[in-house]
């Protein structure tokens, strides 16, 4: 104490606890995002289809640029739109990276040979935790082309407005209503062939 | 619009729930965040770590090594469910006014010692060494006197998110988590009484600051492609601290780095011995599972 230093943080100390400014309040922390969206972010990279063996590495990475970028959020969407933003592409590197089978090519975390390895091993566990219907959701997913997958997801799966998919995924509104048309379209689809497929193993 | 028919909908909500992650999916990847984004994540350790070294002043270096220790261990890539505890302390506690920036961490624990390291030693080839260049002293040197108090403010310090410091936002969140342990308050906002004591010898929570420091950098090293130097700072670890409390992670770590350096033959000769001397280890299904265990 005594240390002119000292004075700003006492300062800082006295307006009372959980009434931050309204001007920070506006840009949650970093730790506050971890914690209410986690979830949020880790369920959606598992349905965009970013496979168990790389998934904590993906959802890893979209919060290392979370971190980054967190200041630039302005309250502009909502922060799972924002999220769900970043989510996106990372998914979508994630699986093209994946698509190219050659850990070695490609650069940053997603690709160390070694994190692969450590995901790997865990793999079975995880797999072991999903039921049959998740499986199955999780094929069907995979007949989804990129864009009808990520408005499907939100929509079928997060309950997002038509609206706030098309600020998540960067679309007008119209667009994202043909889109989701398109995509339940195709999943009633893929659903319908599956079933006969089980029926006809079954028999 | 056309919509889903009942049974498709069934699936979707049933199968929709397995997505959840795990209570352990989440501390895990918690722990490789706080490794990959140092203490400025604001994930933790700082906050919790200052708290509970504050609040405990009798206690405060064996707090440190259990953070810091659980930190490397969860950067090896297991265990640590100590750390799990502290950041989720933190992450309950801190409030939401920080602004987290793109200001590189991985530099905070160095420069933030700095003002004690000026005077610390002779020749110190970089902040953070010099600091920590004394052999360890024996445990007795670190009494809950108010001089190690003061000493280990610089740690607290440390670990404190550079973030926080530098950020457009306030650091209030720390502030406030610590209003109600004035200890800590004070050691934050006066940094002064560093001086008094640099000529001091390092706790042991410096110096395990300082082995937390080598294994950080030699996993960093081993992550960019470049196995010599995380090899090199293992070395110097083995060295230092002969009988260092993170020299189950040093081991380990070395394994790995020998497998990334191609070095299969060295690799399978210490994971041998790693596994012989340590079969019960938290790191041995990684060690196994590397180019040295099969």
């Amino acid at each position: 104490m005594g240390s002119p230093r000292a004075a700003p943080a006492s300062a800082e100390i006295a307006p009372p606890r959980g009434e931050p400014a309204p001007a920070p309040a506006a840009v949650p922390s970093f730790a506050r995002v971890y914690e209410d969206h986690f979830d949020f972010v880790w369920c959606s990279a598992r349905r965009l289809g970013v496979p168990d063996a790389t998934l904590d590495d993906a959802v890893q990475e979209v919060f290392v640029i979370v971190h980054r970028r967190l200041s630039e959020f302005e309250g502009r969407s909502s922060i799972k739109t924002w999220l769900f933003g970043i989510v996106r592409n990372v998914s979508r590197e994630a699986r093209r990276t994946i698509r190219r089978k050659s850990p070695h090519d490609a650069k940053g975390a997603l690709a160390d040979p070694e994190l692969l390895t450590a995901a790997a091993e865990e793999q079975p566990d995880r797999i072991a935790e999903r039921s049959a219907e998740n499986r199955v959701l999780h094929e069907l997913l995979e007949r989804l082309d990129d864009d009808k997958r990520e408005v499907f997801v939100l929509a079928e799966l997060e309950q997002f407005s038509v609206p706030e998919i098309a600020e998540a995924v960067g679309c007008n509104v119209n667009t994202a209503y043909s889109r989701l048309r398109l995509a339940r379209e195709a999943f009633a689809e893929a659903a319908a062939r599956y079933r006969a497929r089980e029926k006809g193993s079954a028999r | 619009m056309s919509e889903l028919s009942p049974e498709d909908r069934a699936l979707i909500d049933v199968g929709g729930r397995d997505d959840a992650p795990s209570g352990a999916a989440r501390d895990r990847v918690r722990r490789r965040l706080a490794v990959r984004l140092g203490a400025g994540a604001g994930l933790g350790i700082a906050t919790a770590a200052t708290k509970t070294a504050a609040a405990t002043t009798a206690a405060t270096s064996l707090t440190m090594k259990i953070v810091l220790g659980a930190v490397v261990i969860g950067l090896v890539g297991a265990g640590g469910a100590a750390l799990g505890i502290a950041v989720r302390g933190n992450a309950t506690t801190a409030t939401s006014t920080s602004t987290p920036t793109s200001t590189p961490t991985s530099t905070s624990t160095s420069t933030s010692t700095s003002p004690t390291s000026t005077t610390a030693t002779t020749e110190p080839t970089s902040p953070a060494t010099a600091a920590f260049e004394a052999p360890r002293p024996a445990p007795a040197n670190a009494p809950p006197t108010p001089a190690s108090a003061g000493v280990t403010t610089p740690i607290a310090v440390a670990t404190v998110p550079a973030t926080a410091a530098h950020a457009a936002g306030r650091p209030r969140a720390t502030a406030a988590d610590t209003a109600a342990a004035p200890p800590a308050a004070t050691a934050l906002a006066a940094p002064a009484p560093r001086d008094d004591v640099a000529a001091a010898p390092p706790t042991p929570a410096d110096a395990l600051a300082e082995e937390t420091r080598l294994l950080r950098e030699a996993n960093a090293a081993t992550r960019a492609g470049d196995p010599s130097r995380a090899l090199t700072l293992l070395e110097e670890h083995a060295r230092r601290f002969p009988r260092g409390v993170l020299g189950e992670e040093r081991d380990a770590e070395r394994v790995l780095a020998l497998c990334a350096a191609g070095r299969t033959t060295e690799a399978r000769g210490a994971a041998q011995r790693f596994l012989a001397a340590r079969p019960g280890s938290a790191l041995a299904g990684r060690v196994r599972s590397s180019c040295g265990g099969s």
